[in-house]
């Protein structure tokens, strides 16, 4: 089966989604659709239905009513694991990085390379791990100090930023992030806004953003979609909208 | 470096004992040092791989008894060490895996699985010996390997001990199941997100602690045949002493309870402080109650700085 807007197959699109817990309606026939490349926002007051909405692309929750497809295709997420086997990554605030060990082992963990030679008694190739993951956070123009030095000794701005180079380097498709910029500084938060900016200038990405802060999500998508009660009630270009335009919205409950 | 202070500590302790007691710094005394780090240091090397992933075992000093009992039994019905040696380190895997599976599958927190484990087995090993230990008088070519030959004038044991800390330092540096052991002691749930297979790397490094602790146990009861004498399948060799040292070895090592840190070359500065405080105390008279006291010390004074230099880090 096949989903077509245009000429261009959208990435994902979550078409007709309805979800409830007991009585009350999580969701009520939410469709969205995110494009390649496209980084896409979804915003709404709490209790809205972004968390459900994003918890059932990435196969936490199974929706009750509604379709998604995948690239195309008509896809079920019985887990989050199915829906990371096709490329659909989720960060979480709390990372699943690695205190004790170093940079490139992280971006590498459960993915690593080994030097060619015995079968069985595989060594690690920790030289071309540590080079291809510093040139890879230089392409992202990620700075890290030292591709050797524990994750521990990190800021969060860094760890964050190194969570998604390693969900963007095994080559995710779709990367959700939730609230990407909550625990962060100032110079933290923009060096996360940055990455996304660099990301999207990539195109090889496309990403949902969840956030609470408007300004920092309408500072990097393209498109904004924004919910309340478990529906869509507005959709707006990115350029085209400003902060006051959307807390109208999401205060009235009308576009 | 931690490992480095532990080593300077040893020197001045070294130094100390030698003025003390000239005899200290003597090629004789020597070799009873490195015999009782060789007996140690590889078990206590296995204790930091199960201490990175966050867990401990309680009943190694029991698994050291046991292997070689198991051996002198099969041995002594006619079977020869031949097969009686591969049998007793499969009893130990035996015992390792069952301390990993009780651990990882029935949650059971590995300090009460092996305690229980440890309990169970002195009791077993009393049983199976009748609480007697037994001399092997005859020399085979496998008790050379293993632990009753020497090789240009050095024990195999000595040999064996330094392959197995190589061998180990590299697993844990530049092999897969070590940055595995290091995750999974570290970050347990993210470990798993990503897809390492945290049960299987857990359970690996209970079978090698007591492994290890098995084939050391065989390499110290065979160790009568390197001077001449026989070997000894001795049910009170090991115990809870070789335990409770193995883990004072590691954590004076460095290694955190706390799982996710801890290094091969701090097990063995913690194994030959330990050794080192121990004879010394009793070349210069002093009793043995000061050298608990002062090893109790350690502990506590390792754990501290340990602690303390990961929140100093963190900042």
């Amino acid at each position: 089966m096949s989903e077509t807007v245009g000429d261009e197959t959208p990435v994902v699109k979550m078409e007709g989604i309805g979800k409830n817990f007991g009585a009350i309606k999580a969701l009520d026939d939410v469709t969205i659709t995110l494009h390649h490349g496209e980084v896409l926002g979804i915003v709404g007051d709490n209790g809205a239905g972004k968390s459900t909405l994003i918890k059932i692309l990435s196969g936490v929750y199974q929706p009750d009513k509604g379709d998604i497809y995948f690239e195309g295709n008509k896809v079920k997420f019985n887990s989050p694991i199915e829906a990371r086997k096709m490329g659909i990554e989720t960060i979480y605030q709390d990372l699943a990085l690695i205190d004790d060990l170093s940079v490139y082992h992280n971006i590498f963990l459960a993915k690593e390379q080994f030097l060619n030679g015995m079968p069985v008694v595989r060594f690690l190739d920790n030289k071309k791990m540590k080079t291809s993951a510093a040139r890879f956070l230089t392409d992202l123009k990620i700075d890290i100090p030292e591709i050797d030095a524990k994750v521990r000794l990190l800021s969060g701005g860094q760890r964050q930023a190194i969570a998604i180079a390693r969900s963007v380097f095994f080559s995710a498709k779709v990367l959700i992030m939730d609230e990407p910029t909550a625990a962060l500084g100032v110079v933290e938060t923009k060096r996360v806004l940055d990455l996304i900016e660099n990301l999207k200038k990539r195109k090889d990405v496309s990403i949902i953003i969840i956030a609470h802060n408007l300004a920092h999500v309408l500072s990097v998508v393209e498109r904004l979609v924004i919910l309340s009660r478990g529906r869509v009630i507005a959709e707006r270009e990115g350029k085209e909208t400003s902060i006051e335009d959307v807390t109208r919205i999401i205060s009235t409950g009308a576009a | 470096m931690r490992e480095g202070a532990v080593v300077l500590v040893t020197a001045v302790m070294i130094a100390g004992f030698t003025s003390l007691n000239g005899s200290f710094f003597t090629l004789a005394n020597s070799k009873v040092l490195a015999d009782f780090v060789a007996g140690n240091v590889a078990v206590a090397a296995a204790q930091v791989m199960l201490m990175v992933v966050g867990e401990i075992d309680l009943s190694v000093g029991q698994v050291y008894a046991l292997s070689p009992y198991i051996m002198y039994l099969v041995y002594q019905d006619g079977l020869g060490f031949k097969v009686g040696i591969p049998v007793a380190i499969l009893a130990a895997a035996l015992v390792g895996l069952i301390n990993g599976i009780v651990t990882v599958r029935l949650h059971v927190p590995s300090l009460i699985a092996t305690l229980g484990m440890g309990f169970f087995l002195s009791g077993f090993n009393i049983y199976i010996s009748n609480g007697w230990y037994q001399i092997m008088p005859e020399k085979q070519p496998y008790t050379a390997v293993f632990g009753g030959g020497v090789i240009a004038g050095i024990d195999v044991t000595y040999l064996w001990t330094a392959a197995a800390l190589i061998v180990l330092a590299i697993v844990l540096a530049r092999m897969r199941h070590g940055i595995w052991s290091i995750a999974t002691g570290s970050n347990l749930f993210g470990s798993r997100e990503v897809g390492v297979n945290i049960r299987r790397t857990k359970i690996m490094n209970f079978i090698l602690a007591s492994v290890i602790a098995g084939v050391w146990g065989i390499f110290i009861a065979n160790r009568g045949f390197t001077f001449g004498a026989s070997g000894v399948a001795d049910p009170a060799q090991g115990g809870d002493t070789l335990t409770l040292e193995s883990i004072a070895a590691a954590v004076i090592g460095g290694t955190s309870l706390l799982g996710g840190s801890g290094t091969i070359i701090g097990a063995f500065a913690g194994s030959l402080l330990i050794a080192v405080l121990q004879d010394g105390l009793i070349l210069v008279g002093a009793g043995a109650y000061i050298y608990q006291t002062l090893l109790g010390a350690a502990i506590i004074f390792s754990m501290a700085l340990n602690i303390q230099a990961r929140k100093w880090a963190r900042r």
